[in-house]
């Protein structure tokens, strides 16, 4: 028995001792057992959130690139193409053809056209001659042509693309 | 105190909590609902928990409040004012033919008013002193002191009026 309501006894005198002493000598009720409380498991929600916030990521992100796959220009033909870009055959426009050519020949997006070929194949210029010659190596590899002007008044100026063979 | 030891200490009190509500007129089965209560409000509001402070204060102050929260619901259920004491004194009866000190107990404490049976229960039963006392129920030491003194007298007539 606490201080407390030792203290309170005390000053309500003895017969109060027995109503508590009644009190406490009724047999308390036990738990059934039958129910049994445990709290949530946190660190397996935090493992299940982590994995849950990485799966929504690679979720997203395919879903970014799906999107972006689907608004890529569909081929209306198969087989093997290349993109070209006409240049007039100026001075400058060869010299940025050259620049822009990488080291197996080919072009980051365009290719070239015949035209600007025959431009390169006539040029005195030491580099546009080997800008050619790469050039002519890579199609080959590849089975490609430069665009004929035909094709290219076909598919427009610029940025039109070149049948395989063409 | 990580969330493991505090619900290991807490399951502690599961027979107290138990207890403590069938001794204010709640079924066995509606108790056993109130202790998961309890202890779901303890998950909700662990990180109020200081471990400086008794959990049994903290534990009971939640117990109170969903036993508050039952009787309200009650309340709303049966679309009446009855107070949940007033329901268990009608409901629990002396047990007449038996001898069970238990069921005479509870029907003793259930002649009391609220705020003297929650006195009893905490001060007596629960064997809480009254600095904890208080700080559950929110009153002075001092009314705790003079509650329990009335309820004890209260108590001892409910007893003198059945032996006679």
């Amino acid at each position: 028995m606490n201080g407390d309501l030792e203290s309170t006894l005390n000053e309500l005198g003895p017969e109060y001792r027995a109503v508590v002493a009644r009190l406490r000598s009724a047999r308390e009720i036990e738990p059934s057992g039958t129910r049994a409380f445990s709290f949530p498991h946190t660190e397996w929600w935090r493992r299940a959130g982590y994995l849950a916030a990485a799966s929504l990521a690679v979720a997203l992100g395919l879903s970014i690139f799906m999107q972006d796959a689907a608004k890529a220009p569909r081929e209306p033909y198969a087989g093997a193409k290349v993109y070209t870009v006409a240049y007039a055959p100026t001075e400058e426009a060869l010299e940025v053809i050259v620049a822009s050519q990488r080291a197996d020949g080919s072009w980051t997006n365009d290719f070239i056209t015949r035209q600007n070929a025959a431009a390169l194949r006539a040029s005195e210029d030491a580099r546009m001659k080997v800008a050619y010659r790469r050039a002519v190596r890579y199609l080959r590899s590849k089975g490609l042509a430069p665009l004929t002007d035909e094709e290219l008044k076909l598919r427009g100026e610029y940025a039109a693309r070149a049948i395989a063979g063409a | 105190m990580s969330d493991e030891e505090l619900l290991a200490e807490a399951r502690k009190f599961e027979k107290n909590l138990l207890n403590f509500f069938w001794r204010q007129g709640v079924q066995y089965s509606e108790g056993e609902d109130l202790v998961q209560e309890t202890y779901l409000r303890l998950w909700k509001y662990r990180r109020e928990y200081k471990p400086t402070a008794k959990l049994s204060t903290f534990l009971f102050l939640m117990a109170r409040q969903v036993r508050i929260d039952a009787l309200r619901r009650q309340t709303r259920r049966e679309g009446r004012e009855k107070s949940w004491g007033k329901e268990a004194a009608t409901s629990v009866g002396p047990s007449v033919g038996r001898a069970d000190a238990r069921e005479d107990v509870r029907w003793a404490v259930a002649q009391l008013s609220e705020p003297h049976r929650e006195v009893v229960e905490l001060g007596v039963f629960q064997d809480l002193p009254y600095a904890e006392v208080a700080e559950i129920l929110g009153i002075p030491v001092g009314t705790v002191k003079s509650r329990m003194s009335n309820a004890l007298k209260k108590l001892k007539e409910v007893f003198d009026e059945r032996r006679s």
